[in-house]
Formats: structure tokens, C-alpha cells, sequence
């Protein structure tokens, strides 16, 4: 662009000397009116050219667009009713008391009447329907389709539109064509911009002359005389300068295009192009773009008196901008009703009940526009692996992302509020702490939901991301992972040592960890130790096991970072994101199989193809067996252990798995755990690494009750997989029977439950008593 | 509360669900599983006696505690009590993308009828039978690699009981490593294959 806005000023300085110098003979004259004219010609065809690279090649950069999952509605949907409306509200549906044409719905108490729109999929296209959807308590009841009544298997919404890549000169906008401009928009720009836009050929001397008649009865100005083909090349060269040459250049490219293409083309262009709004660098850019970020709804949908709000902000967005100068814009919306109106757009009556509406602007934020920063940081990232930045900024290709707009809202809302509770309470200073929370689909690793600042909305550092942090105590159920993957050797009942720890490091430094009650509690279960996360029971076993195969199993887990094999990596001496720890409990969540977390589904072009498509995939990252066991333990920190706290701040029903992490002085506060059907991660912190004087289950683990109460989640289940059996044992771990006192059942690999006996089953069971269900 | 029992009761449940898709005629594997282990009638005799049931033990009054005491510790190690679906079951919605799955594969469109399960996983993400069908598909497209991946996924939520099931999960297996050039590995997996039958 900026090229060739040079190019375009050096021609124009040719044509300047081209004017004839004075003292010069005939011939001189002669010869320089010829160089003139062909000078003259020249120029005319390089505007020409300049004019046709505008329409006809790529005429703007059109930003990828990204949209958020759809919803899938059927019988047995997890929605409640206050999501379904939030989710018509997300798309710009319309409330109204009867449905009657796309994009509107009703309610009456938990009937929804709703008419999509219909939308384009990578797999196929989402018909516009009228549909009855029946939602109570339990979710989605039923969804019948209008008038005949038959039921729907299911359907799909369309998915929101959460945001774009726009290049770095910040130029954003939505394409529309021709056909999708409302007449009254079109109207609307005639009555107030220029009159005779079918009439002239793209300069207006009547215009002009009328203009200047206009500014000097008022003294000041109140019309201009551009046209909208004036006012559309001047888009096109970019410099401010407000010159002669430059006004010659525009009448002249206006003529030229004129030339070349109708009327519809030529509005086409004026309704993608014309500026409209700015928020922070981004830059409103046509009436598509602007009709989402004022009215959160497709230019098509716009009503009267949006549409004059539209076009009353072509005369200055700043000045008139709706958000901050809503009196302002009202008062330059009703001018453009009433010229619509003087003109004979309008009749008396329908111009007065225009008049009468609000503004009708949507919240700042709730509008299409990049509400969700940290999640759009994430699409980006994993698009750059396989497109050029240049292609995503340009070629309008649309991005259909796991982006879950309901939850993300949810956990937006409580990181903030959250963090400011635990600020008030503990005395901490107001707006100290920082956070990040991750949400992804426990089963597939789709991220539904990611904030990386506790203001969500704050397009900064973005910690889910980039806050790599030493985890503590989130890595210890790696370390129980890798002993439980030998069965013959470990089960959740053995008996391990929390003894004193005194190593030398390898840069001569002795290291003496401690439990973080400063007690030694001698001999204890497994499963306990990591319950109460116990460190010096956890370094011991760790070493016994080996740091090699702690770090194997992190790996496997999802970890790609190299791991030191250096002791204090037991207790949490490696430094990983929130994102990074999520793929972690995400591998444990889906008992084993790691599902790469992915923010994208697929990605379209322009012309609605599929360019690609990011499949699910697992793979096997530790036995099942064995992550049952360790995803049992996970649910006793819940219940019993560190966690317990969570217990009051859950519904009883909602059994979950998590652990707490807590760094040295108190740095870090962690919790990561997932339900049946979703995986979490919470992170809070500083910024400048100072302590914050949390533990895990002071900090992060109310942000993460927080976030899981607020969305639906399945209770874990946990179903033991082939090869795991339950068994009686004592309290010493020996195996007993039910009638014992004091015993407990216990899951384990079949085959390595405990041998000793307890004193209370002194005759050898009978074959086959204590044989398992699931072998 | 017997836990045991409710563990069968999950058990019979998948078999209804399968019994109810094999109405709509595609569960008709899973049927058969169930109708072969000639369990799913009498659940509760199967397991009376014969398993350790992970019954809730409440240490008696006055007596030293269990092992780490608290009743809350030994809940964590219990199967679940509540049904799978606390809510009404997607099950008309999983049969119909199953269905539309299955068109799409008989069709030859194998890149369709992976997106339409895909999308049924996100309603009924632990349902073994929608992993099998994708391995099937991902056989189809010569994707050894995945076809290992997610017939060993279903294997791991597919009912101990479902043996036509882990079976048919095997043999996938078993074709998908001798296409990487396991033959060890493959014939091992025609041995569980096998095992089941």
C-alpha cells in the first residue's frame, strides 16, 4: 500500500512539470504539450491501473475470521436455560413475543421458541428452521421442529463469531455483497452523503455548488460536496494531506471508476471500505464489520434506525462514536432520519417511530470484536504452524475453533471476582494477584476455555500461555503414576517411607526437603501419601522408582519440555504453563489417552473449501489400569485430602479428581482436577514471582470451584477398565474379607493384591472367592 | 447400597443401549456381546457372593478407626453410584450420527463419516462403541497409526463383559501393527483377540 501511494505521488510530480515554463520558444511549447499529454495519458492510465487493482485484485485484506464452537442441541443436552439464552444473545438473536423470521426466538418458561439462521459448516450446511426446544433442570428435553411438530435428532446453532487476525495495520472488517446492503442503508447514505450518487459520474457540481451554498448560509460546514466514488478513492490513497493535487487525483480516479463499473459495484466497495469505528489499534472498517460491532448481528438483520446510526457515523466515528458519545450519535441519527424523511425514504410515520428507539448499541465487549484475547493469542499460535501470517490476515478464511463462548463467559467472570475476594479477605494488596484458568473437554482435549489475565478482556501478557511456572506438588501424581505402572511392586496400599531426605545436589549443595506440616510421619499407604501430599513419603518413592521414569511418564503424559532428572523435580522443580499443565490431567482425565489439547477444529477459505481439518486423536500414555488406581487417589484428595476443602464449595453429587500445587514461599498457587467430562487448570500468582502467601488450596483451588460450579460437568465415574479388581484389606494392608473389622476395598491390577493375610481369614479362601469381577 | 450390583446395573445399562441402537440397527455388535455373555438378564446373581463388593465400611463405635478413618476417604474408592446419565441419555442424537456415519462410509465418503463421529464423541465421549467405529473408519482410510490408538481407547471403556467388543478392538489391532510392520506385536493381538472369543 504504502508503495504505491508513492509511486502514486511521483507520477503526480511529473505531471506538474509538465506545465509549460514561460520564454520558451514555439517549438519548446510544442514539444512540451505533446510530453504533457502523453505525460498526462500516462498518469491517467497508471490511476487507471491503480483503480483496478483496487476493484478487481484483491481488493482489501480480509482478516480471518474466528468463530466459536457451535452449539449442539439435542435430547439430553446439558444446556440450561440461562445458557440457551445467552447463546441467542451471543449470536444477535433477537427476543421477541412471536417468532417470525430467522434470527429470533421466545421464551415461555422453559419452551424456547427459536428461528436459526442458517450457517455453512465444514461439513455440510446448517438449514435456517424454526424449532421448539424444551428445556428443564436437566437439560434439553426435546426439540421439535415448526409448524409440523416432529421431533429433531439434533442441530447445531451457528457458531458465534469471536474474533479475527487483522494485519498490523489493523484494518478489520466482515465482507458483504451488493445483495446483503438493506435499501434503507442505501438510502440513508443517498440522503445524507450524496444525492445524486445514480446521477453523476462520479464528481457532483451540483453537489459541490449546492455544498457551498449550504457551508456559507451556516457559516461553518455542513455538507460536503464528495461523492461516495469521491469518498471511496480516497480510501484508496492513504495519505492524509489535504492538497489540491490530491482533491485533482480523487475527481480523477472518481471519473475513472465511474468509467469502469456501475453503480452496484461502486457501492459495494463504498459499504466495505469506509472507516467506522476504532477500538484500541483495530480499526472498523465497512458496514459488515461495523454492524457486528455496534449491533452484534449481520449487516442483513439491521432495522431502520441502526442502519441511520450506520450511516451517520461515516461523517466522523470518533466524533459520533455511540459508546462514548451516545447523545451525540442520537442526535446525528435522527438528522439522517430526518433527511431520509425530507427526501421521501421515509414516511412521516415510520421516520417518527425510528426516532423513538433507543440507540440499541450493544455492550462494549459483548459485541463481535476480540472479547476473547487470550483464547484468539492461542488459535493464532497453533495457526502459525501451518499458515503464513500474511494468509491469515488476508485471504478471509474462516476459522472454526473449540472455543465453548458459555464457559469461557463463565470462567471471565469468576477469575476476577474471585481473585479480588481472596485480595479483601487476606488483606492482600488490591490487584496484586494475577491468574490464569484453562478449561478443555476432559475426553478430546479441546480447549473450551482459556483466560490468561484476571481482567479477561485485557489482550496482555498472557499467562495461560506464557506464565511458566514451577508446578510443586502437580507433579506428584506423575510420580505416583510411574510406581503404580509396576503393579508388582506398587499398589495404592503399599507401604512407603516418610523419612527424612538429605541429598547432595550435583552442585554440592545439600538438599533437605520437608513436609510441609514439618512432621516425619514414618510408614504410610501409598495412597495416602499422595492424598496428603506428602513430600518426604513422595521424594522417597520417587527415588526408588528412578527419575527417569517419573520424567518418561511426564513426557508421556504431554510434557515436551526436557526435564532435569535432578531430585527436586519430585516435589515440582519444573517450570510449565497452565496450558502445558492441563495436557497433563488432561491425559490422566481420559484414563491415559492423551488428546493433544487443540483450539481449532477446521479451517475454511474464502470460497468456503476446507483447507484443513485437526482430527482427534489418542494415544495410549500410560496403562489404564494403572491411571484408574492414581485417578482413584486423585478423587481421596478431593474427598479426604488436601483438597477436602473443595468438598464445601461442590455439590455433594459432583465427584471430581484434582491436586493441589503450592511452590516454595508460597509463589504458586495451583489446582488442576477434572470432573467426568471436563479437565481445569487454575494458576494465581504474581507477576513479579513474589509470594502471595497462598497454598494451592487457598489460591487456585476456590477459582477452580469457582469456574466448575458454574458450568456443567458430569460426576467422574471412573469404571474400572479390564484387569483391575477390587480386594479387602486391613488397615496394615494385609487382604481380609468383609466381615473383618476395620477393612477397606481397595482396587487393584488384577494379581497384585497384597499376599500377606490379615489375622481375620486364617484358612486359605477357596479358589476363586477372591477373583476379581473384571479379569 | 451395593455398589457390586450397580457396577452389573452399568454393565446391563450399555446392553439396553446397545439393545436400543441395534433397534435403529447399528448396535447390533454390541448386542450380540451382550446376548453372547447371556449376563445381562440376571445381573445381581452373577455377582452375589462372588466378587469383593467395595461396600462403604463405617468403623463401629469405640473401635480404633480404619485405615486413614474418614468415611469420605473410603467413598473416593467407590464406584460410582449415580447412573451415567443424571440426565435424559443422547441417544437419539448419538444413533442418529451414527447412522449418518454409517451412510457416509458405505458411500466411500470416509472423511465425512470421521466428522460425524467425531461429533458424537463430544455428546458421549466414553462410549466404546463410537471409538470402535472411528478405528473402523481410520482402518478404511489406512491409518494404522490411529486405528491402534483408538481401538485400544475403546478396549478401555468397553465393558470387561462386552467380549465380541475388546474382540473385534483386537483384531483391529492385530491388522493395524502388521501394517507398521509389528508381526510380533500383531500376532499377540490376534492371541487377546482370541481370549475373548
Amino acid at each position: 500500500m504504502a508503495k504505491k501511494t508513492k509511486r502514486r505521488r511521483g507520477g503526480s510530480r511529473k505531471a506538474r512539470k509538465a506545465r509549460p515554463a514561460s520564454r520558451s520558444g514555439w517549438r519548446l511549447l510544442a514539444g512540451l504539450l505533446v510530453l504533457g499529454a502523453l505525460l498526462a495519458g500516462g498518469y491517467t492510465l497508471y490511476l487507471a491501473k491503480t483503480v483496478r487493482v483496487k476493484f478487481e485484485g484483491k481488493r482489501w485484506a480480509l482478516p480471518a475470521q474466528i468463530y466459536a464452537r457451535p452449539l449442539e442441541l439435542y435430547a439430553g443436552a446439558s444446556v440450561s436455560a440461562a445458557q440457551l439464552k445467552a447463546e441467542l444473545r451471543f449470536l444477535g438473536y433477537r427476543e421477541v413475543g412471536k417468532v417470525s423470521g430467522p434470527a429470533q426466538w421466545a421464551v415461555n418458561g422453559g419452551r424456547f421458541t427459536v428461528h436459526t439462521r442458517d450457517f455453512r459448516f465444514w461439513d455440510g450446511t446448517e438449514p435456517s428452521q424454526a424449532v421448539v426446544v424444551r428445556v428443564s433442570a436437566a437439560g434439553v428435553d426435546s426439540i421439535r421442529s415448526l409448524p409440523r411438530g416432529s421431533e429433531i435428532d439434533l442441530m447445531r446453532l451457528e457458531p458465534a463469531l469471536v474474533g479475527s487476525i487483522y494485519p498490523a495495520h489493523s484494518e478489520d472488517r466482515v465482507l458483504v455483497r451488493r445483495a446483503e446492503i438493506p435499501d434503507h442503508l442505501v438510502q440513508g447514505l443517498l440522503a445524507v452523503e450524496d444525492r445524486r450518487f445514480f446521477e453523476h459520474a462520479g464528481v457532483d457540481i451540483r453537489g459541490i455548488a449546492r455544498a457551498l451554498l449550504a457551508n456559507l448560509r451556516a457559516g461553518k460546514t455542513v455538507q460536503g460536496g464528495s461523492t461516495l466514488t469521491q469518498q471511496l478513492v480516497k480510501n484508496f490513497i492513504l495519505t492524509p494531506e489535504r492538497s489540491l493535487s490530491r482533491k485533482f487525483n480523487e475527481a480523477m480516479m472518481a471519473l475513472i471508476v465511474e468509467a469502469r463499473y456501475d453503480k452496484d459495484e461502486i457501492l459495494e466497495a463504498y459499504a466495505n471500505e469506509i472507516f467506522l469505528g476504532q477500538e484500541g489499534a483495530r480499526a472498523i472498517h465497512g458496514f459488515g464489520l461495523a454492524a457486528y460491532f455496534y449491533f452484534n448481528r449481520p449487516l442483513r438483520e439491521l432495522r431502520l434506525h441502526e442502519t441511520a446510526l450506520l450511516v451517520g457515523l461515516v461523517k466522523g466515528a470518533s466524533y459520533y462514536n455511540p459508546r462514548r458519545h451516545p447523545q451525540r450519535a442520537l442526535q446525528r441519527r435522527n438528522l439522517v432520519i430526518d433527511q431520509m424523511q425530507v427526501q421521501g425514504f421515509l414516511t412521516d410515520q415510520q421516520a417518527e417511530a425510528a426516532r423513538q428507539q433507543p440507540l440499541g448499541v450493544s455492550a462494549r465487549g459483548a459485541a463481535h470484536g476480540q472479547r476473547v484475547p487470550a483464547f484468539v493469542d492461542l488459535v493464532r499460535r497453533q495457526l502459525r504452524r501451518d499458515y503464513r501470517e500474511e494468509d491469515l490476515t488476508s485471504e478471509g478464511m474462516r476459522i472454526f475453533t473449540t472455543l465453548d463462548p458459555w464457559v469461557q463467559q463463565q470462567a471471565a467472570a469468576v477469575l476476577g471476582a474471585r481473585l479480588a475476594k481472596i485480595e479483601k479477605s487476606r488483606g492482600i494488596g488490591k490487584g496484586s494477584l494475577q491468574g490464569a484458568l484453562v478449561v478443555a473437554a476432559a475426553q478430546n482435549g479441546e480447549v473450551q476455555a482459556l483466560i490468561g489475565d484476571r481482567d479477561a478482556d485485557y489482550a496482555g501478557f498472557n499467562r495461560a500461555l506464557d506464565a511458566i511456572r514451577p508446578i510443586g506438588s502437580l507433579v506428584k501424581p506423575a510420580v505416583y503414576l510411574a510406581a503404580l505402572q509396576r503393579p508388582e511392586k506398587y499398589t495404592l496400599t503399599s507401604l512407603i517411607d516418610d523419612r527424612p531426605v538429605d541429598l547432595k545436589m550435583p552442585n554440592g549443595k545439600r538438599w533437605q526437603p520437608q513436609n510441609y506440616d514439618r512432621k516425619v510421619h514414618g510408614s504410610v499407604a501409598l495412597h495416602e501419601a499422595l492424598a496428603r501430599s506428602l513430600n518426604l513419603a513422595t521424594v522417597n518413592l520417587g527415588l526408588e522408582v528412578g527419575l527417569r521414569p517419573v520424567i518418561a511418564t511426564l513426557h508421556a503424559l504431554g510434557v515436551n519440555r526436557e526435564i532435569d532428572p535432578l531430585p527436586s523435580l519430585l516435589l515440582g522443580a519444573v517450570s510449565l504453563s497452565p496450558l502445558e499443565v492441563t495436557q497433563i490431567y488432561q491425559s490422566l482425565a481420559a484414563g491415559g489417552f492423551r488428546s493433544p489439547l487443540r483450539a481449532i477444529r477446521a479451517v475454511l477459505d474464502n470460497a468456503q473449501q476446507q483447507l484443513q481439518r485437526y482430527p482427534l486423536t489418542v494415544a495410549e500414555a500410560a496403562d489404564p489400569a494403572a491411571v484408574f488406581l492414581l485417578n482413584r487417589n486423585l478423587v481421596e484428595v478431593t474427598e479426604s485430602g488436601t483438597a477436602a476443602g473443595l468438598r464445601r464449595q461442590l455439590p455433594d453429587a459432583l465427584t471430581v479428581a484434582g491436586k493441589t500445587g503450592t511452590t516454595n514461599d508460597l509463589r504458586d498457587s495451583w489446582f488442576a482436577g477434572f470432573s467426568a467430562d471436563r479437565v481445569a487448570v487454575a494458576w494465581v500468582g504474581r507477576d513479579d514471582n513474589a509470594s502471595i502467601g497462598l497454598t494451592g488450596a487457598q489460591g487456585a483451588l476456590p477459582v477452580w470451584a469457582d469456574v466448575m460450579r458454574a458450568i456443567d460437568n458430569l460426576p467422574l465415574q471412573l469404571t474400572p477398565p479390564s484387569g483391575v479388581e477390587y480386594h479387602w484389606v486391613d488397615r496394615r494392608g494385609r487382604l481380609a474379607a468383609e466381615r473383618c473389622e476395620g477393612v477397606m476395598a481397595f482396587p487393584y491390577i488384577a494379581g497384585s493384591q497384597p499376599r500377606e493375610r490379615s489375622d481375620c481369614i486364617k484358612q486359605p479362601a477357596p479358589g476363586g472367592f477372591l477373583r476379581g469381577l473384571f479379569d | 447400597m451395593n455398589s457390586a450390583s450397580d457396577m452389573i446395573k452399568t454393565t446391563a445399562g450399555r446392553c439396553r443401549r446397545g439393545a436400543r441402537l441395534a433397534l435403529l440397527g447399528i448396535g447390533a455388535l454390541m448386542l450380540s456381546a451382550c446376548a453372547g455373555t447371556g449376563r445381562s438378564d440376571r445381573p445381581a446373581e452373577v455377582v452375589e457372593g462372588a466378587v469383593v463388593p467395595p461396600q462403604p465400611v463405617r468403623p463401629a463405635p469405640g473401635r480404633s478407626p480404619a485405615v486413614s478413618g474418614s468415611e469420605a476417604q473410603i467413598a473416593a474408592y467407590m464406584p460410582p453410584v449415580q447412573p451415567s446419565y443424571a440426565r435424559p441419555e443422547p441417544k437419539r442424537a448419538v444413533a442418529a450420527l451414527m447412522r449418518r456415519a454409517e451412510d457416509q462410509r458405505a458411500s466411500g465418503d470416509l472423511d465425512a463419516a470421521t466428522v460425524s463421529l467425531e461429533r458424537a464423541l463430544r455428546i458421549a465421549p466414553d462410549e466404546p462403541i463410537l471409538w470402535h467405529r472411528l478405528a473402523e473408519v481410520r482402518d478404511a482410510q489406512h491409518r494404522p497409526d490411529l486405528v491402534v490408538q483408538l481401538a485400544a481407547k475403546s478396549n478401555a471403556l468397553a465393558n470387561p463383559q462386552d467380549r465380541q467388543l475388546h474382540s473385534d478392538n483386537w483384531r483391529l489391532i492385530a491388522g493395524a501393527r502388521r501394517a507398521l510392520g509389528d508381526s510380533d506385536g500383531a500376532r499377540e493381538a490376534e492371541r487377546r483377540a482370541a481370549s475373548y472369543e
